[in-house]
């Protein structure tokens, strides 16, 4: 099964190469371009690439490279394949420096092939008509952009008078963006590889990411194509349909918060070229070489939950969100996940990547230099020395034992653990441990995690049966883990000082389960941590 | 009178069929099978799980056991205080009542039981295997339990089930009258630790 391209892009905002429209297609010397098949199999307009587990990519069209028949007018031969040529997407963010427009991944970037924004009554050559509706956006609902957010200085010289390529890509914009973060994390950018055929897309071919971040567009490509709306380009808008989505094309201040303030707008910040493959919250602005005290970047732990503010004097203030981020009065429209919540408008950006995930087997992939391209071509990121980094805490899964379901079971209960550290706090003392206990417990209770659910939380043991707390000869265990058949697999037990689990309490454990080689693994609350014993 | 107790006497004014039994909200009537509801204590001051308790009584020194029991306060816990006590236990009686309560009902004897813990089939552990062996010898399956008790390694059982599951296979196989008396006599041990006489229906008996 060929793979199909998840949509790149940011800001949830899809352009997509016009299949049936002509005038697109020619290369940089104006020469109408012989159209070669997809590398990713899929038909430029295929809408395969939103949903690309749930459709089968098509076939490409039998007359792909043919002109297309367009009535009426009849257009040129030239112009038919220069507007059927895939468009690249193409950067938001310029270099306030030099005005150019920022695109380190240049020899990457491809088209997007999230929509087909064409009229779906145009019909190819063979007179079939392109069957994409299932996945189009409503054309009514999005606007066509007006020329006052096209930079007119980015237009082709060459571009024919009578020829204005925004009003049909205008109709590529997603009306129907992912509404979760989950959905922003499902649109997962496959990796490309080296050697893809970059002629579709009218690049040259300059160097990969250890070369010059920014490239110019080059000339064939229309600028317009940027369809971000306000706001980092690393984020998808939640809410789209927003009229105020039609005029933010242009790149334009960020809005005035409390990550990207800028005192001075005389001096801009000066972005380092790079290649971002973190999907940390905000790395790049944290780089930013701003004025002093002018912004803070949100940290993250490993579960993408933003836990304090680095300030760039270094400044580590822990952010208060209570439990899944219920408060929305913290005075920073970044929210419990990092993502930028824009009151003015409603919309809440999310992320256009994944969550950067400690590899909870012991290893941490923070640092990690994946072989994707970069995900975030505004900012790209690199490493700065003498930067302030935040630190995050990294769990330690040290219990693997190579059941599926209790490794995966622990690497749960360490995120849980996380969260109760991060609520909590540091603490001492048995009065402490009782509230670990009972906060760790209700959270976990909460998640009604498999093998565990109900009846897996503070539950006691005698002769191998569950009982009652305070039962002559029980064990209260902190959390035990069963399988499909309601055998105990596992107990956890949560330690908040220093005391560790003896080899005799854990003969007590496994007594009471009645199951002498079950393994108890110790939660370790101070290091977040979790050992075998 | 502890404040679980305290409640549960406040809870079976309000549901019918129903007696309070130590610390046990007893479903009416007992039939080798107790069926009710209980409070357990949790880390929490004042706070407490709600059991909907199912559990044979025919095996030995069963001091409630909750393996076949469900915490229906899930993921929540139940404050019980002397204060608005009556006020918790209109709202537990009506947690209770009727969804909880009538599958008690319905868990009636050793039947009942083998479909409710038929989730169960796959579980190998020792405890659970005896509890299925000697429900198929209260309904008359004797050859079913004896194959079940066979294939056991009794002597991994806890010692106090030992002590009493070993002599009951012996017996078994050798004089199932005396399998059937120590049977009905830890029934009547367990009815009679768990102040269960006034719930049961008629004699305990041993088919």
């Amino acid at each position: 099964m060929t793979q199909s391209v998840p949509p790149i892009g940011f800001a949830g905002i899809r352009a997509e190469p016009q299949d049936d429209v002509p005038g697109f297609n020619l290369n940089e010397s104006g020469v109408p371009r012989q159209r070669v098949p997809w590398f990713d199999g899929m038909r430029p307009g295929s809408a395969t690439s939103e949903y690309p587990d749930t459709l089968e990519p098509e076939a490409l069209p039998r007359d792909v490279g043919e002109p297309v028949q367009v009535t009426p007018p009849q257009l040129p031969e030239w112009l038919v394949a220069l507007l059927s040529m895939p468009l690249p997407r193409l950067s938001t963010a310029f270099d306030p420096r030099t005005s150019q427009r920022i695109a380190p991944y240049a020899p990457l970037i491809r088209p997007l092939s999230a929509y087909q924004p064409t009229d779906q009554s145009v019909r190819t050559t063979a007179g079939t008509p392109v069957d994409d509706a299932g996945s189009l956006p409503d054309p009514g609902s999005v606007e066509t952009p007006s020329d006052q957010v096209w930079p007119a200085p980015d237009m082709p010289e060459w571009w024919p008078a009578d020829i204005n390529p925004r009003s049909d890509i205008a109709t590529a914009q997603n009306s129907n963006p992912p509404s979760s973060q989950e959905a922003a994390w499902n649109a997962w950018l496959q990796p490309l590889k080296e050697g893809q055929p970059s002629t579709q897309v009218g690049r040259d071919q300059s160097p990969g990411p250890s070369g010059a971040g920014m490239v110019r567009p080059p000339m064939s490509v229309p600028p317009t194509l940027s369809l971000s709306p306000a706001g980092h380009p690393n984020f998808l808008p939640a809410k789209a349909g927003d009229a105020d989505m039609q005029s933010v094309q242009q790149p334009r201040p960020v809005p005035q918060d409390q990550e990207t303030q800028r005192t001075d707008p005389a001096t801009p910040p000066s972005i380092m070229p790079g290649y971002a493959d973190d999907p940390r919250s905000n790395d790049a602005l944290a780089r930013m070489q701003l004025s002093a005290n002018t912004r803070a970047a949100s940290v993250p732990n490993v579960r993408g939950t933003v836990i304090a503010s680095l300030a760039d004097g270094g400044t580590f203030d822990r952010t208060p969100y209570p439990a899944y981020g219920a408060s929305s009065e913290l005075g920073t429209p970044f929210g419990y996940t990092g993502q930028r919540f824009d009151a003015k408008r409603g919309n809440t950006y999310y992320r256009n990547n994944r969550l950067n995930l400690v590899d909870l087997h012991g290893q941490n992939t923070e640092g990690h230099e994946g072989t994707r391209p970069s995900m975030s071509d505004a900012y790209p990121e690199p490493l700065i020395p003498g930067a302030q980094y935040a630190q995050v805490v990294v769990q330690r899964n040290e219990a693997v034992t190579g059941n599926t379901r209790i490794d995966r079971t622990t690497e749960r209960l360490l995120s849980v653990l996380a969260d109760t550290v991060q609520s909590l706090g540091p603490g001492a003392g048995p009065i402490f441990g009782i509230r670990a206990h009972v906060e760790f417990g209700r959270r976990v209770e909460e998640l009604n995690i498999p093998g565990i659910r109900d009846k897996g939380v503070e539950q006691s043991f005698s002769l191998g049966e569950a009982a009652q707390y305070g039962l002559e000869g029980s064990v209260r265990t902190d959390v035990v883990l069963r399988d499909r058949e309601g055998i105990p697999i596992a107990v956890y037990d949560l330690k908040t000082g220093n005391a560790k689990l003896t080899p005799s309490r854990v003969r007590e454990i496994r007594d009471a389960l009645g199951r002498p080689n079950i393994p108890v693994i110790e939660l370790r609350y101070r290091e977040e941590s979790a050992m075998l014993r | 009178m502890s404040i679980k107790r305290k409640t549960l006497q406040l809870i079976q004014r309000r549901l019918k069929g129903t007696q309070l039994c130590k610390d046990v909200l007893v479903v009416l009537p007992t039939e080798h099978i107790l069926r009710g509801f209980l409070f357990e204590r949790t880390l929490s001051k004042d706070m407490y799980y709600l059991w909907r308790v199912i559990t044979p009584l025919y095996r030995p020194a069963n001091p409630v056991f909750l393996t076949y029991s469900k915490r229906i306060s899930k993921s929540r816990y139940f404050q019980l205080t002397r204060e608005a006590l009556d006020e918790t236990a209109e709202h537990i009686a009506s947690i209770m009542s009727p969804g909880h309560l009538s599958y008690l009902r319905r868990v009636r004897g050793p039947k009942e039981f083998l479909k409710h813990v038929g989730w169960m089939a796959g579980n190998t552990m020792l405890n659970f295997r005896v509890d299925l062996a000697l429900t198929h010898y209260l309904l008359g399956n004797v050859d079913q339990c004896i194959k079940i008790l066979e294939r056991l390694p009794l002597e991994d059982l806890a010692p106090p089930f030992r002590a009493h599951i070993v002599p009951f296979f012996t017996e078994l196989r050798t004089s199932p009258a005396d399998a059937a008396s120590r049977l009905q006599a830890w029934e009547r041990e367990n009815v009679e630790r768990l102040g269960l006489a006034e719930t049961v229906s008629g004699a305990v008996q041993i088919r």
